[in-house]
């Protein structure tokens, strides 16, 4: 399941096979290897360089690369270059992309109907709606935008040797207007392999990207945005008069001017009179943020494939991730209200390098012999990564104080700031982690019907993760299969134009996971002199004196985390392979659960890990498919599901039930919802208040732990609570059609996902943020009593119990058509003559239709990335709906 | 081919070792702790990172890894007493503290919450000095270990007066171990006021004002006080609080410098009994420290709000949220009894005092004053840009005292004003207190209350205990010590009706289209549920959610 978190230009996608069996965002995403190298995301990754992408789900197969697999595996092969005839190609793409949800906020009349409701109407509000104004803030911060892609493809191949280049350029403007949200990224290609000798082969690929990014801020709560867009209430306009702004703004403009805001027509920024926002006005902040980051990347791998007799490969590849960015930002003071404002100048830069490297010797030999085939691999892999980074920051020393020798962007680097000015500060400290493997396996099959695969591996991490003695994890897997479409019995009484193949897959395995440990849990350290202490500060001395303190509480026991999967299967094609059809079910338990767990206050230290819990994933797979060729027409459809449960199934004694991310993000939004994680419920559940329905005149009612319906005041606290739903979808659902005739392609591909529930994390510290139209639509109201929600008057500024409870919890299930595309391939005849081998122009629209309930944005990326916030909407940017023309020419 | 083999071998081997020496990898900036807690020079550190604690749990908005808008530990004890209001933008705003002052707070309140856990971090690091140096012969050591004892027992008298009965902590526990819940609040004091009253003999002297900076001899013995009187053991209090007396370190300060202690630059004082340190110290990143111990939400918080207001009065340094107020009926009787006070003029404004003296802005920025303020457009609760001309919760006196003045804010909107603990008028007041109910020496009270009284340009009164409860609210108003004296004296009649009505002021100016500013407030009826303190469940807080939640058998407090 791929997971969009983010439709920022240039943010990659997250992908999730078989739910959720660990915690921290670290520990969710499956292992992606490209040509044998472990990468860290695959956007670099043009998808026309991919030969083939594999998804090993079950533990057997996933097993043999090691800890990280605990989450599945992604393989990705590009391609090597076409034996026989060399070619080049080149693509060209355009995409229009722009939000086509722009409505889920109330406007200006809703807004204004809503406040009376609440009995909150202000003299401000009042006077905004008789003077018609009526923003609607998604519609000014955002506007649709071009990306474009160019592509240029050189290829070819003998019996000997293959190559591959590969050359593209990215130019992505982001939705928000203006130039503040650009994405731009060349990358190239090279791959290359040749048989120097019979018994060596030498290759290499290498993949190079250069981007260069300007963004601007998401997914934080407090200062977001993105949030400023969707909460800034509708009665505000976007510019103003200087006497139109807030008293206190005009007192510090007056003295300095230099701290306004305006836009690019020369007025003011207008900012809400009806809450203490804390951006100010949004595109204020968009002008705000130009920081830029730019940085480039090397991914490749160089291998030697001996075969010293036959049967018998000797690999060593050296797979290698060298990285390297730099981020600069100027930030000059600006003042729009008393909580959006800086007095400060402040400048900083910033410089990372990494160089990550494996190496991997393996033995592998195979033997053929009558029917049988026996096949034996073993090897070990090193793999170091190392990291270095300088991060400088100088600021005003004191209020309004510029700090750089001169005006303009030729002045905004560090050697040009004013020493006696600015308190600079710098950090830096290289690391880096390593982690050492080895691996055995031996597989045997007979006549093509029967096969069974052992495989071993022991996998050991640094000691930033594990201390010596628990370092080593050992993980055993087997695997057996049965193709019955080969067996004798069945070839000679079934036809194939019944039943074309048929399998059975069985398979057991164990494997591990400490990606979310760090920063040696295990040890009994002291931050030493990591805190200080002024013994001088009544008499005006501000010299500090350090202390020391132990750095946490350790767990000198922690060790892995291991799950044990098993795996049954069936792949079956019928009809002369016409009809097919796969199921899988599937059972995975996790064990010693890696879990941060609120200590008892009396210990006075707040949180510490621990192995404590146990979780259960069990699902079932199906994949269903039909493709057929009729004349010139042909077509196929296809369609996957997967049903997935997941429980908590033990948790450590001391430890009754772990909660966190109260409020959705940090402890500053107040409201009491919170995800728990506790025996017998899924994983990170939502807990909170139950909403009962209202009473007639309108006054809200909740659950109590006893089942009966009470009104707010009655509720005791946090016993009062429980599961209202979880975050992990339990169905997940695809279907992909294809249509192609005479050089005419078709194809739609849709996701949805269902039983996954949404919170409405909107920052609600403030009673007059701008909701949901939902809200308004669906309240009591004395002509309608019969409606969903209470009288807003009885629940106006309510976080402690309204906005705590599921009357702000949505369905989550969606179901997206991802792509629609339309395409024609030139008849070769003509292209012939213009020496183009294949031309083939397309169209298509991508993540344009979405059917759901949710009232808001989009319930795709209307979460937070990390296992323990996942269902919480605090304002992320949007999947923009795109429409895509493109052409691809071959010569 | 066999030394083939063994070659690649013996190349292996050294592979396998080489790679698995990398897996060490070393972890930066610290040590191990079988290496800390040998020295003397461990010793200071150890102690050094428990005054960090201090400043930062109790004055700060950082503790563990969670961060608040507001300061728990003052707000807790001021939003608790009965000469306090919440106020805010209107109702709910600012809800976390005015759930305590309405009484309507449950256990999962965030403040009740945030308090609980930063006293137990700060006893815990106070414990860290106390286990490991408890047994040197070093007399540095010694000396902070004493300093440790005090503090702890500094913890523990808050965690009892406010908690009851929470579970004591008299050394590091290991992660399964549970501390125990003594059999009665009374044991619980009776524990901190011998642990404070035994470690005052090895704890520093008073050397100079920043001594207040850290547990002295004296701190020491005012907490074993504090400790005695709130069991109603008047003898054993008065002798605590004698001894600081007669060391004749400290000294009140003068009258007319009353209200300088509240503000940045009247730290150094003789005054000060414990008051933690905090200094400007351009050396340091603003968010290494100075921010989360630099009142930035304290001042936010208490500040008045001006985006109200006609104009930003000049008295103020930044604007604020205008979370408190100071009770109407309680600031009228105050001022019909000593309005020429220097404390009643620096605690509070009287409505006529405010709309004069405030130092009003006009639109050049100068200042509006005396009696051009009357009919003045700057002047007033106009309803600013927001149009709500009303300040809700405020009762017609504009408090002053727990304002920030532009000194108090150099940053910007934070900085380094004082978060008194304890100074010597408490100490002074609690004596006479002890005298008023038959302990110590009767005229050494009086003489000791009017010391106060004249200081404070007060009537000078006989000692009675009335006297001295009225003495000590006045003088202490807004300092957090007003609930301990209420449950010390069992009175709670001041909040039974908390939060059933709500003051709000205008300024008929505005209004009424009055000629002249004139402020007065109508109560308004914001809370539909049960509000005001309840006899059997408020006198004491409940064991909040976040102990409750992990250890389910603690026992709670009763009505909870």
């Amino acid at each position: 399941m791929i997971i969009n978190n983010s439709g920022a230009p240039g943010q990659g996608a997250t992908i999730r096979v078989r739910g959720v069996s660990s915690n921290g965002s670290a520990g969710l995403s499956p292992l992606l290897i490209v040509d044998g190298l472990k990468v860290d995301n695959i956007q670099y990754l043009d998808p026309s360089l991919i030969e083939s992408m594999e998804v090993l789900k079950d533990a057997a197969s996933a097993a043999i690369y090691g800890a990280e697999a605990g989450n599945g595996v992604v393989l990705i092969t590009t391609k090597k270059g076409s034996e026989g005839h060399a070619s080049i190609s080149y693509t060209l793409k355009m995409t229009n992309q722009r939000i086509l949800n722009t409505n889920s906020r109330m406007n200006a009349e809703e807004y204004y109907k809503f406040h009376e409701m609440q009995g909150n109407l202000s003299a401000s509000m009042e006077d905004a709606y008789q003077k018609g104004i009526n923003t609607n803030w998604i519609n000014e911060v955002f506007e649709p935008s071009w990306a474009q892609q160019h592509i240029i493809t050189a290829q070819g191949g003998n019996n000997k040797g293959h190559f591959l280049l590969n050359f593209g350029y990215v130019n992505n403007d982001g939705i928000v207007k203006g130039q503040n949200d650009t994405y731009e990224r060349i990358t190239g290609q090279i791959n290359a392999d040749y048989n120097i000798f019979k018994w060596l082969q030498v290759g290499t690929s290498a993949s190079l990207e250069k981007w260069k990014t300007k963004s601007v801020s998401q997914q934080a709560a407090f200062s977001s945005f993105m949030n400023a867009s969707l909460q800034l209430d509708p009665l505000t306009p976007v510019y103003c008069e200087f006497n139109e702004l807030p008293v206190a703004t005009q007192q510090v403009l007056s003295e300095h001017p230099e701290a306004a805001m305006k836009g690019a027509n020369g007025r003011y920024y207008a900012t809400t009179a009806n809450y203490n926002d804390n951006n100010g006005n949004p595109l204020a902040q968009r002008d705000r943020s130009t920081g830029v980051s730019e940085g480039f990347n090397v991914r490749g791998n160089v291998y030697l494939n001996l075969k010293p007799v036959k049967g018998l490969v000797l690999t060593s590849r050296f797979g290698f991730r060298l990285n390297q960015s730099n981020s600069h930002n100027y930030q000059t003071p600006f003042y729009i209200t008393s909580f959006a404002n800086s007095k400060n100048y402040s400048l900083s830069a910033n410089n990372n390098t990494g160089f990550y490297y494996q190496w991997e010797n393996f033995i592998n030999y195979t033997l053929d012999k009558n029917n049988h085939n026996f096949n034996i691999m073993g090897g070990m892999s090193f793999i170091k990564n190392s990291w270095d980074n300088i991060s400088t920051s100088a600021s005003s020393k004191s209020e309004w104080l510029p700090i750089l020798k001169g005006e303009g962007p030729n002045f905004q680097t560090m050697d040009y700031v004013i020493a006696d000015n600015a308190t600079k500060s710098i950090g830096n400290t290289p690391n880096y982690s390593a982690n050492l493997s080895f691996f055995a396996r031996a597989s045997y099959s007979y006549g093509g019907r029967y096969s069974v695969q052992a495989n071993f591996r022991a996998d050991a991490f640094d000691a930033s993760k594990l201390s010596n003695k628990n370092r080593w994890g050992f993980f055993p897997s087997v695997s057996a299969g049965w193709t019955i479409s080969n067996e004798s019995w069945v070839k000679d009484n079934v036809s194939p134009a019944a039943l074309t193949f048929l399998k059975i897959r069985l398979s057991w395995g164990l494997n591990g996971n400490v990606a979310v440990l760090s920063g040696y849990p295990w040890r009994n350290t002291i931050a030493y002199q990591g805190v200080y202490y002024q013994y001088g500060a009544a008499t005006g001395d501000g010299s500090t004196t350090f202390g020391s303190a132990p750095s946490g509480l350790a767990n000198p026991d922690l060790r892995w985390e291991t799950s044990d999967q098993w795996d049954v299967g069936l792949d079956a094609k019928f009809l002369n392979g016409r009809l097919s059809f796969g199921f899988d079910w599937y059972r995975k338990m996790t064990k010693d659960l890696l879990v941060e767990v609120n200590n008892l206050p009396a210990l006075g230290v707040a949180k510490s890990y621990k192995n404590a819990g146990n979780v259960l994933n069990t699902g079932v797979e199906v994949e269903l498919g039909w493709k057929d060729t009729v004349g010139d027409f042909s077509y196929s459809i296809s369609g996957n599901f997967s049903y997935l449960q997941n429980k908590v199934t033990y948790l450590d004694s001391s430890v009754g039930r772990i909660e966190a991310a109260q409020g959705g993000d940090s402890a500053n939004n107040l409201n009491h919802i919170r995800k728990a994680f506790e025996v017998g419920y899924p994983v990170w559940y939502f807990r909170g208040y139950e909403y009962a329905g209202h009473t007639d005149a309108g006054e809200a009612l909740y659950y109590n732990a006893d089942g009966d319906k009470v009104s707010a005041s009655d509720l005791r606290g946090g016993d009062d609570e429980r599961y209202l739903g979880s975050a992990i979808p339990s169905f997940t659902y695809g279907v992909t059609i294809n249509l192609e005739w005479k050089g005419i392609d078709f194809t739609l591909f849709g996701t949805g996902v269902a039983g996954n529930k949404l919170f409405d994390a909107t920052n609600r510290d403030q009673a007059n943020i701008n909701q949901y139209k939902w809200y308004y639509y669906n309240s009591w109201t004395p002509t309608n009593k019969t409606a969903y929600l209470p009288d807003p008057a009885n629940v106006s500024g309510d976080n402690n119990v309204f906005y705590s409870s599921s009357a702000c919890m949505f369905d989550g299930s969606y179901f997206k058509i991802k792509q629609i595309q339309l395409g024609y391939t030139l008849p070769r005849q003509w292209t012939k003559k213009a020496l183009i081998s294949q031309l083939r122009v397309f169209a298509s629209l991508d993540d344009f239709v979405t059917f759901t309930k949710y009232p808001g944005l989009d319930p795709e990326t209307a979460t937070m990335s990390q296992a323990e916030r996942q269902g919480f909407d605090i304002g992320t940017y949007p999947i923009t709906q795109k429409i895509v023309f493109g052409l691809n020419l071959t010569f | 081919m066999k030394r083939n083999i063994l070659s690649i071998f013996a190349i292996g081997a050294v592979l396998f070792s080489s790679c698995v020496k990398q897996l060490d990898v070393p972890q930066k900036g610290v040590i191990g702790q079988d290496e800390f807690y040998l020295t003397t020079e461990d010793a200071l550190q150890a102690r050094t990172a428990m005054y960090e604690a201090f400043v930062k749990n109790l004055t700060g908005i950082y503790d563990s890894g969670e961060s608040a808008i507001y300061t728990a530990f003052p707000l807790m004890l001021n939003e608790a007493a009965d000469d306090v209001i919440a106020a805010g933008e209107f109702y709910g705003d600012n809800d976390f503290g005015a759930a305590i002052n309405e009484f309507r707070y449950d256990t999962n309140n965030q403040v009740i919450n945030q308090v609980y856990k930063r006293l137990y971090e700060l006893a815990y690091k106070a414990n860290l000095v106390i286990d490991n140096f408890s047994k040197s012969d070093d007399t540095a050591a010694q000396q902070y270990v004493a300093e440790a004892r005090a503090m702890r027992a500094f913890c523990h008298f808050y965690l009892a007066v406010l908690w009851g009965t929470p579970p004591q902590v008299d050394h590091v526990l290991t992660p399964t171990e549970r501390a125990p819940q003594l059999e009665s609040q009374e044991a619980l004091l009776k524990w901190v006021a011998e642990e404070a009253k035994d470690a005052a003999t090895k704890c520093p002297d008073k050397v100079d004002a920043n001594s207040a900076a850290i547990m002295t001899k004296w701190a020491a013995y005012a907490i074993a006080g504090k400790a005695f009187i709130q069991m109603h053991d008047y003898k054993s209090a008065a002798e605590c609080f004698k001894a600081i007396i007669d060391s004749k370190k400290y000294e009140l300060v003068a009258g007319d410098k009353w209200e300088t202690m509240f503000h940045a630059n009247g730290k150094d004082n003789k005054e000060f009994i414990l008051q933690p340190g905090k200094a400007e110290n351009t050396a340091l990143g603003n968010w290494s420290g100075p921010i989360q111990r630099g009142e930035w939400m304290m001042t936010q918080f208490w500040n008045w709000r001006t985006d109200h207001l006609a104009s930003w009065p000049n008295i103020q340094g930044i604007d604020g949220w205008g979370g408190g107020a100071i009770r109407g009926s309680f600031a009228e009787d105050w001022d019909e009894y000593e309005h020429d006070s220097y404390r009643r003029k620096g605690t509070f404004f009287t409505p006529d005092e405010w709309i004069h003296e405030a130092g009003w802005k006009d639109q050049s920025g100068d200042e509006v004053r005396g009696e051009r303020c009357d009919t003045s457009v700057f002047v007033g609760i106009s309803g600013g840009t927001k149009g709500a001309a009303y300040l809700y919760g405020q009762d017609r006196y504009m408090y002053r005292k727990l304002i920030a003045w532009k000194e108090d804010v150099p940053k910007g909107n934070w900085g380094f004003r004082a978060t008194i603990l304890c100074r010597y008028a408490d100490v002074l007041l609690l004596y006479a207190e002890c005298a008023a109910n038959g302990a110590g020496d009767a005229a050494l009270g009086k003489q000791y209350l009017n010391d106060v009284q004249k200081r404070a340009n007060a009537p000078v009164t006989d000692l009675s205990i009335d006297n001295v409860k009225r003495e000590r609210q006045y003088e202490f108003w807004g300092e957090g010590l007003r609930w301990i004296d209420m449950c010390r004296y069992k009175e709670f009649d001041g909040v039974k009706d908390n939060g059933k009505t709500v003051p709000v002021t205008y300024d008929a100016f505005w209004t009424k289209g009055e000629s002249t500013h004139r402020l007065y407030s109508e109560p308004s009826t914001p809370n539909s549920g049960t509000v005001g303190f309840q006899a059997g469940k408020h006198e004491l807080f409940p064991i909040p959610y976040c102990e409750t939640s992990l250890n389910p058998d603690i026992k709670q407090n009763p009505g909870w």
